[in-house]
């Protein structure tokens, strides 16, 4: 799930590419940290509306996680749900990341290791 | 800002016009079945059977990543695996995948019940082969609408194999009937005659033409030679982004089809006002004589598609009366003499030939076609050949038809009451008032008696009487006003010593009346015409039409405007030309 930076300036005259569906996919999928949406697209497909809701869904499911305020995009090919979804991605990267690191140093205090050898006794 | 166009033009040698036109005939009485959708594979409406025989239901642009993706303009919709077209939820018609060209593409089997072709909308770059008996029959790359070959009660298997692979072929419509579309492609010569006239004595509405050639690949005579009178034509030219209008044109003769060569001829739709009358009528105001003209227009048969609301206009002492006579008279006298002040009835023209109305004051940002205040085109005469200047004499003096009637400068009502008529036998036509004034009786002064039944009803008057349906017996009033008049006084009449030719003058209206900014006719300003006209042939311009000015460049320096009267329009291999026919000035 490796992050690449979102487009933010989606306009009316832009074309939306499989690329583009899936560096969005791919960065929802990173913040969830799960493999989620796993159509993979290319230029022989359409992004059908169930895929786009799933879409919507995925970043609801971030919002609530860093408990905000759901803002999720409706059903339109619009540049403004494409820029609310890109925008909320790359708000929400650093927010996560900010997460994760914490987590992880958490485990290194006050818990066991448990694939290493453990000595006692200063020995 | 310069255009396209605007860009090519300024070359020496430009890069050859995109030329789109077609027409389209559908056979609605004619039984259609489709079948056998799934020779390749596809995406496709549920009811697909049916909706490619709906030209009502429109086809939905989806959320496609092929082809460049799709665009952000609100415009594609997220698909759904199982859709049910409907004219509520439009079509996707069927769609290929998309792989490796000649791999994929859509397939259908039509059967119809006539013999007058099968015409097929599509999308995208495709191949398509008809076979039917056994035999293949046709093969030739689609275009955006085009029509094959169906025999009658035959099964016919349509192919359509993909032509990119990174692109789908979509079919939209199957249906009977011609519609075709042409293009650079398949256009072998096409030539316009968009055309006006400016003539200074009897300017008259002139019917603009348009004749085709084009190869076809598919032997479609017997389906053109069904098509009915008047299917529609059009056409457009420029460049990507930058077309001029979309002329419309009638089918005015047979199309005929020979060696795979396909000729239609049609002309515009102002050839119909010819056989068409108004009825007179009297007009106190602008508004009053725009909605004459307008409803005389569209009761000849023709729409009405540009529409621009007028203000309340302030009622003026004076008068004007339409007389009976055809509408094409009528609109042809109207070019010339109301124009006042640049607010006046400007008419331009739409549709290659029909008059544009429109009556307004110029704004910043104004659109229309008022050269008043643009000067629209600019041509310059090095890039000119053939360029010819002629003179005519200038008019001395007007004269009237009828001997010894005076023409008016103004008609004035008489408020005195009213006169009053009794009518009391059905279906018989009775005169106006006493002799020795010309009187008429407008609608809107002409009334029945309110305390009898409402079922009677005025039909039909003109300058001599009024007749009307009396549904029930016994008296039946009608009030009206008499009109007094003051005989004609041009105030630029020059001094009959002076040389030139006179002018007979029949006006369109009688008297004159208030049109919002000035008032009109205003039959004057014809000895202000200009007496030199010219023609050129250049490049050409699909933008231009009759009654457009222009500023022509002269060799020597100077700057003429002039107002256009004709052009006829070429394209052919590759390349446009056109003769330009002008008049000196604003007309």
């Amino acid at each position: 799930m490796a992050w690449i930076t979102p487009k933010t300036d989606w306009s009316t005259g832009d074309n939306v590419t499989a690329d583009d569906m899936n560096r969005i996919c791919g960065n929802l999928n990173y913040l969830l940290d799960e493999e989620r949406l796993t159509k993979v697209y290319t230029y022989k497909d359409y992004v059908f509306l169930t895929e786009w809701q799933a879409i919507a869904a995925a970043l609801g499911d971030v919002q609530a996680f860093l408990g905000m305020e759901t803002d999720t995009p409706d059903d339109q090919t619009s540049a403004y749900n494409f820029n609310l979804v890109e925008s909320y991605c790359e708000q929400y990267k650093p927010l996560v990341d900010r997460i994760r690191a914490q987590e992880s140093a958490n485990k290194y205090v006050g818990e066991w290791y448990t694939d290493t050898e453990i000595y006692s006794g200063g020995y | 800002m310069s255009t396209t166009i605007d860009l090519e033009n300024a070359k020496q040698i430009r890069k050859p016009m995109e030329v789109y036109c077609g027409f389209s005939s559908l056979d609605t009485s004619a039984t259609e079945t489709l079948s056998e959708l799934d020779q390749f594979p596809v995406f496709r409406d549920t009811n697909a059977a049916n909706s490619l025989k709906q030209t009502g239901w429109n086809p939905v642009p989806l959320a496609d990543l092929s082809g460049g993706g799709f665009a952000l303009d609100g415009g594609a919709v997220f698909p759904v695996e199982n859709h049910t077209a409907s004219a509520a939820n439009g079509k996707y018609g069927i769609q290929s995948k998309v792989g490796e060209a000649g791999e994929y593409g859509v397939a259908f089997q039509v059967r119809t019940n006539s013999n007058k072709g099968v015409s097929v909308t599509t999308k995208g770059s495709g191949r398509c082969t008809t076979e039917w008996g056994g035999q293949i029959r046709a093969e030739f790359d689609i275009t955006e609408q085009f029509t094959i070959n169906c025999p009658a009660n035959t099964d016919v298997l349509v192919s359509i194999s993909m032509l990119s692979d990174t692109e789908r072929v979509i079919v939209y419509t199957v249906v009977p009937g011609v519609s075709i579309n042409f293009t650079n492609d398949n256009l072998i010569s096409l030539t316009l005659d968009l055309a006006g006239n400016l003539s200074l004595t009897e300017p008259s509405l002139e019917i603009s033409s348009i004749e085709l050639n084009a190869y076809y690949p598919d032997d479609i005579s017997n389906a053109l030679s069904a098509l009915p009178d008047n299917v529609p034509l059009w056409y457009y030219a420029g460049y990507d982004g930058d077309y001029s209008e979309t002329r419309n044109f009638y089918l005015s003769e047979p199309a005929t089809m020979q060696n795979h060569v396909l000729t239609l001829r049609g002309t515009d739709m102002s050839g119909k006002l010819e056989n068409k009358n108004i009825r007179s009528k009297v007009v106190s105001t602008g508004k009053e004589y725009y909605d004459a003209v307008k409803s005389a227009i569209t009761s000849a048969g023709i729409t009405l598609k540009h529409f621009q609301s007028m203000g309340a206009v302030t009622p003026y002492a004076y008068y004007g009366v339409i007389e009976e006579q055809s509408v094409q008279e009528l609109v042809g006298d109207m070019m010339v003499s109301f124009h006042t002040a640049p607010q006046s009835f400007w008419c331009t023209y739409t549709d290659a030939g029909i008059p544009r109305l429109y009556s307004r004051m110029i704004a910043a940002g104004d659109t229309y076609r008022q050269p008043w205040q643009l000067r629209v085109w600019d041509i310059y005469e090095e890039d000119c050949a053939d360029v010819v200047r002629n003179t005519e004499r200038k008019i001395s003096s007007i004269t009237h038809e009828e001997e010894g009637e005076p023409i008016y400068t103004s008609i004035t009502k008489v408020d005195t009451g009213g006169v009053k008529i009794d009518l009391a036998e059905k279906g018989t036509k009775y005169p106006y008032l006493q002799a020795g004034a010309i009187t008429y009786i407008s609608a809107g002064q002409l009334f029945i008696n309110p305390y009898l039944p409402n079922a009677s009803r005025i039909i039909y008057q003109d300058s001599t009487g009024v007749k009307c349906v009396v549904k029930n017996r016994g008296l039946l009033r009608l009030y009206g006003v008499p009109l007094t008049e003051k005989p004609f006084i041009y105030t630029d009449v020059p001094t009959p010593a002076q040389p030139g030719i006179a002018l007979s003058l029949k006006p369109s209206v009688r008297g004159y009346f208030n049109s919002g900014n000035g008032i009109v006719p205003t039959n004057n300003r014809r000895f202000f015409a200009s007496n030199i006209t010219g023609s050129f042939t250049f490049k050409g311009d699909p933008r231009m039409q009759p009654r457009d000015t222009f500023e022509f460049h002269r060799l020597d320096g100077t700057v003429e405007v002039a107002t256009i009267e004709r052009i006829e329009l070429t394209h052919e291999g590759g390349g446009t030309t056109a003769e330009l026919h002008y008049r000196l000035g604003v007309c």
